[in-house]
């Protein structure tokens, strides 16, 4: 008996919830297209990022800081990477990297290191001209390629007359002290490790928060209204439809202040967790920012929340529901987000392509994190453009939403797209 | 008597299907006014375009001389609108939501203490009102509505179903109210309901809607007499049974 009612019960459950359509998307078709326009995007961030690395490695030039002409060892060392060898009396550092995209720097000492079997120490100059997740494994690489150029150079011939040489040295012959090369600008990778995190994985996030607590709160200010049967009640109140979205917008864009500032607060925390659990120290500084770039994120993060809020109010007009929004505007900012996971999957922004950089442009959530981009890599036409786009939006986003609450649309909005996508599914044309 | 609200062949539909085809009727001052039809009739609908919050497809209307959907501000003080089914905001107590409502209609303090003294009156609701809405029953919540919809004195007061969820008592009580409030203030009250009893002790006439027309309207009586029917729910089915019936 109890398990008739129980199998009866069961039965029910599974008809009410599997034809709720909110519920099918939210749990079967969603995930499902999500990795697959995730997997989408980062196969093509990951495979731009190393093709842009190997076009970065084989370009390399020796230049000797020494007395004389290059020892022997720098020599076969050029040779085994296929690199030619200049010297202070034919060339300077500053002239080669107009040429090549890395400069390593050698001396008599690296030529006696070497032949000793010892750790060799470089001084390694990589000239790029984005900065990306994929730069922060740059040592490792050209340690590794340097390595095998030294290892194959000396090695081998000399290895028992080696008096230097230990198990750590022979499984890491090279330590290079890498300097990015932006844009003119020298900067030690080290340094740039703790801003190179926050700009790509950081700012992005930023973003995502301010996207998603902008447009959920947004919506909900709507539809709450609508589920709770006050709307209609409210705006035949004696006051302006101006007054009635300044004064939501005021109370969304405090609240989803709170919300990002919490974010933010439980980001750095997290950044400072992996800093201390790393045991990096001082050779991982944290996220540092100019005045000018963080002048310039805050005015990204607010554009960004303020599309956001638009995007919520459209979101809120159209359902009927806390839950129907809830879902919606999740998936809403998923959708116009994923261009962000190029960046964050380590793309070079600056070697994208037309049609990605576009894309990255004109979406409203990755643009600001383009225009970050672009402005530390100096392209400033890029990064004015990332911001009048974002605004641009805001201005579109105010216009739709001013539209939206002033007609009738707020009243009538769900039940119009209810019965849209009911005719749609039925294959109806009216 | 001067006309309150002129309402001329208004027609309105929802995507493509009519709701409304042709409705016409006045609303005089100090009247009381029933829009008396079954569930889907268009009753909503008119109150909607009434005050404001819909627009029609065609007709013309006239809510104390103006077209409601583009009137300005002013008019919006001079009406007030009960919807069928009201909500109230959870989180805020009774006396929060009378004082919010006050505040935005009334001109002065003075003015503002009277209609939350109005409004505590006449919803009965006592220390209740300092608890949250969210701890009301359905029909604390109506009388609350109620209350506020006509504590703001509105020259025309748009009630949609003004007494549903009340029990017999409070029904009696804000039958009373709304017509205490027409005969001492001279303003018009339109009303839908489904209770012909409230029509008929509160309505000085009737409309029954009936396929997005207007079937027949007058004083309680006169429908009586029109349709030989001992009461108004006999003159109501049938007037309106052909018309359910095609």
């Amino acid at each position: 008996m109890a398990s008739s009612r129980f199998r009866l019960l069961l039965w029910k459950e599974l008809r009410e919830l599997s034809r709720e359509r909110i519920v099918l998307m939210g749990l079967l078709v969603g995930p499902l297209i999500m990795f697959i326009l995730i997997g989408g995007f980062a196969g093509v961030a990951i495979g731009k990022a190393v093709q842009s690395q190997n076009k970065t490695l084989s370009n390399i030039a020796i230049y000797y800081d020494g007395t004389g002409s290059p020892p022997r060892e720098l020599v076969l060392l050029a040779r085994n990477l296929s690199a030619p060898i200049y010297s202070a009396s034919n060339a300077s550092i500053d002239r080669l990297l107009e040429e090549y995209r890395v400069v390593v720097v050698t001396d008599n000492g690296t030529a006696t290191n070497m032949s000793m079997g010892r750790t060799v120490s470089l001084r390694v100059y990589l000239n790029t001209g984005s900065v990306g997740v994929m730069l922060l494994n740059s040592k490792s690489l050209i340690d590794t390629i340097l390595g095998r150029a030294v290892l194959k150079a000396e090695l081998g011939r000399l290895k028992p007359c080696m008096p230097g040489a230990t198990p750590e040295s022979l499984q890491h012959p090279v330590n290079s002290t890498v300097i990015v090369v932006l844009h003119g600008r020298r900067v030690p990778l080290e340094k740039l490790a703790g801003t190179i995190m926050g700009l790509t994985i950081g700012v992005p996030l930023a973003v995502l928060a301010a996207a998603v607590a902008a447009t959920q709160v947004s919506a909900l200010s709507l539809v709450v209204e609508k589920e709770n049967k006050t709307l209609e009640k409210l705006l035949t109140l004696p006051i302006s439809r101006a007054t009635l979205i300044s004064s939501k917008l005021a109370a969304v864009t405090l609240l989803s202040l709170g919300g990002v500032a919490s974010y933010m607060a439980g980001l750095l925390i997290y950044f400072k967790i992996i800093e201390t659990a790393s045991h990096a120290g001082p050779g991982f500084p944290g996220f540092t920012m100019s005045p000018g770039l963080l002048a310039y994120t805050s005015a990204g993060l607010i554009l960004t929340l303020y599309v956001g809020i638009g995007v919520g109010f459209l979101v809120g007009t159209l359902a009927d529901s806390v839950r129907g929004a809830q879902i919606a505007s999740s998936y809403t900012t998923f959708i116009l987000a994923l261009p962000l996971f190029l960046v964050m999957m380590g793309a070079p922004v600056g070697s994208l392509g037309r049609a990605f950089n576009a894309l990255l442009l004109l979406d409203p959530y990755s643009s600001v994190v383009a225009g970050l981009l672009a402005y530390i890599a100096g392209n400033k036409i890029m990064a004015g453009a990332s911001l009048g786009v974002l605004a641009l939006y805001g201005v579109i986003v105010t216009i739709v939403s001013s539209m939206l609450i002033r007609g009738e649309l707020i009243i009538t909005g769900s039940e119009r797209f209810k019965r849209l996508v009911h005719r749609k599914s039925l294959g109806v044309n009216r | 008597m001067a006309e309150t609200v002129i309402v001329e062949d208004l027609y309105r539909g929802y995507s493509g299907k009519p709701v409304l085809q042709g409705v016409s009727f006045t609303v005089g001052e100090s009247e009381i006014f029933g829009l008396i039809g079954p569930n889907g009739a268009g009753k909503t609908t008119t109150l909607r375009i009434l005050v404001g919050l819909l627009r029609p497809e065609s007709g013309r209307v006239s809510v104390l001389g103006y077209e409601p959907w583009s009137a300005p501000e002013d008019f919006k003080r001079m009406i007030s609108y009960l919807p069928e089914e009201a909500g109230v905001y959870k989180h805020l107590t009774g006396r929060d939501y009378l004082r919010l409502l006050a505040g935005l209609y009334s001109s002065s303090p003075m003015e503002m203490r009277e209609m939350i003294e109005y409004a505590e009156t006449l919803s009965g609701l006592g220390r209740s009102l300092d608890a949250k809405m969210s701890t009301y029953s359905k029909g604390m919540k109506r009388r609350l509505l109620l209350a506020a919809t006509l504590m703001t004195r509105p020259r025309l007061a748009v009630l949609d179903e003004p007494t549903s969820g009340l029990d017999v008592y409070y029904s009696v009580a804000m039958r009373k109210a709304i017509k205490e409030y027409v005969e001492n203030t001279g303003a018009s009250v339109i009303l839908s309901s489904h209770n012909m009893l409230e029509v008929e002790y509160l309505c000085d006439r009737v409309a029954f809607l009936g396929g997005g027309r207007i079937v027949a309207a007058g004083t309680p009586r006169e429908l009586r007499e029109k349709y030989d029917a001992g009461n108004l729910e006999e003159a109501y089915i049938r007037a309106v049974g052909g018309i359910i019936g095609e």
